[in-house]
């Protein structure tokens, strides 16, 4: 028995493993818990396969949901599904192996895939010196993420629980984002002057085929989600936010400030010029970035990143998980957000004219 | 026990937990870290939350006409305006609520804001 799972657990996780694999017999070598997942739990697995496609020694990642979950965030049934189709349509992500079923092996679904190695973490990531050619990693950066644009999730079954596209995707977030702010027990006015700005600024609804007509968007695509070895890209990871939406708003969360850890003047994720990222995108998905839109969902990344942190800070401040990461996310995370949203939305960058506003 | 026996016990937790920092794991720091982190906060609304929630009200009133109203209710109506376009780009509004976020930051993460007004 591990620290991670009971004798029963890793049992069952056994045959499971020979199940799948086509192997007889399955030894689990080691297993712990990686890093981060406020919301899922990674357990590193080394195994080895006594036969089977398999065969040999292995390292997985079995990737199961935490205590609680944030709202908006994907099942491990759907996640699976999303990083197969990502997987299959050239898109740098861990291979996805099996997904298993509530009651299978855990009371609740989760699923394996292959483990790579690297470094996703975001305060090393953006360290000067970190990354010997910055520009070619935001080139690929920008790249894959045209490519994730490009997935026809319409078209994919797997895919339906996305359900249908939204009219416009900016107006959706904004009334989510203030219903949320309508359930929380105190008033946050600096989010509330970002999402009127944003609403008045907002570009009008695209037509569908242009460059922001809904997409599948990964919405978590950031310094600090994805893998880097040798100062190379391998990998995408965390998809439990994927949905439709306007593909600029996954360039305005790459881009935004709150997510540049170390590297605040280097605008693309805190690694690189801005330049590089769009050229990357613009490359692979033989459309022009909207620029002005990309700044306007970086306002909206802002004020999504301090949804969040709410409802992280609640998850704790509930009784529901004694975490301080969370309780600090929770306190400290709103007052930065409220603070940026603001410098973002001064008074000189209202436009109120409708005519003046991008899109019109 | 008095506030500055508190601040005292929490100044030496908190320098104990910068000792054991430098002879730990990385899984240990970043825990030790979060949880100096937690007591530094806790240090500042100790020393300095009752000033920083006076200079608040402060900053609050200017935009209340009811003198009596507490500063929650203040926010409150605040942002029932601005939702309603009432206050679009004001800049008095601004003003407070820009300085608002200064002083609350001032106690969650002074750092932050010294990195921003560099």
């Amino acid at each position: 028995m591990s620290d991670y799972l009971s004798s029963t657990e890793e049992q069952k996780l056994r045959d499971y493993l020979v199940h799948r694999s086509g192997a007889k017999r399955v030894d689990i070598i080691e297993v712990h818990r990686l890093d981060g997942g406020a919301i899922q739990e990674n357990l590193s697995l080394d195994l080895n396969f006594d036969a089977g496609p398999m065969r040999g020694r292995q390292s997985f990642v079995l990737r199961r949901d935490a205590a609680t979950k944030v709202l908006a965030s994907r099942s491990r049934e759907q996640e699976f599904n999303l990083l197969k189709a990502a997987w299959d349509a050239g898109v740098k992500v861990p291979e996805p192996l099996w997904l298993g079923v509530a009651d299978e092996v855990f009371a609740r679904p989760f699923y394996i895939m292959r483990k790579i190695s690297g470094e996703a973490r975001g305060h090393i990531l953006t360290k000067p010196g970190a990354i010997d050619d910055p520009n070619a990693l935001a080139r690929d950066l920008g790249i894959q993420l045209a490519r994730i644009h490009k997935i026809p999730a319409k078209e994919l079954a797997g895919l339906s629980f996305l359900g249908e596209p939204p009219e416009d995707p900016i107006i959706c977030d904004i009334a989510a984002y203030r219903a949320y702010l309508d359930s929380c027990p105190l008033a946050y006015p600096a989010f509330e002057w970002g999402l009127r700005w944003c609403e008045l600024h907002a570009p009008q609804a695209p037509s569908s085929g242009a460059p922001s007509a809904p997409v599948l968007l990964h919405r978590d695509f950031r310094t600090g989600n994805y893998m880097v070895e040798d100062g190379r890209l391998v990998g995408i990871l965390d998809w439990e936010f994927a949905s439709w939406g306007d593909p600029m708003s996954d360039l305005g969360w790459f881009c935004a400030a709150c997510w540049r850890f170390n590297g605040r003047e280097r605008e693309a994720g805190g690694i690189a010029s801005r330049e590089a990222f769009y050229e990357g995108y613009e490359l692979e998905s033989g459309t022009s970035v909207d620029h002005e839109n990309v700044l306007i969902w970086e306002v909206m990344a802002h004020l999504r990143w301090a949804i969040i942190a709410l409802q992280q800070g609640a998850r704790f401040s509930e009784g529901h998980e004694l975490s301080l990461d969370l309780a600090l996310t929770g306190r400290i995370r709103p007052d930065e957000l409220s603070y940026a949203v603001l410098q973002m939305t001064r008074p000189d960058r209202w436009s109120t004219s409708a005519a003046e506003r991008p899109g019109s | 026990m008095t506030q500055s026996d508190a601040l005292s016990l929490i100044n030496l937790v908190r320098e104990r937990l910068g000792r054991a920092k430098d002879a730990t794991s990385s899984l240990n720091r970043y825990e030790i870290l979060l949880a100096s982190a937690a007591l530094d906060i806790s240090l500042r609304e100790l020393s300095a939350g009752d000033e920083a929630r006076a200079g608040m009200t402060e900053a609050l009133a200017r935009l209340s006409p009811d003198a009596h109203q507490s500063p929650q209710a203040v926010l409150v109506n605040i942002s029932q305006k601005i939702r309603k376009g009432q206050l679009d780009g004001d800049p008095a509004i601004f003003e407070a609520l820009f300085e608002v976020a200064k002083i609350n930051l001032g106690l969650s993460n002074p750092k932050f804001l010294e990195i921003e007004t560099d």
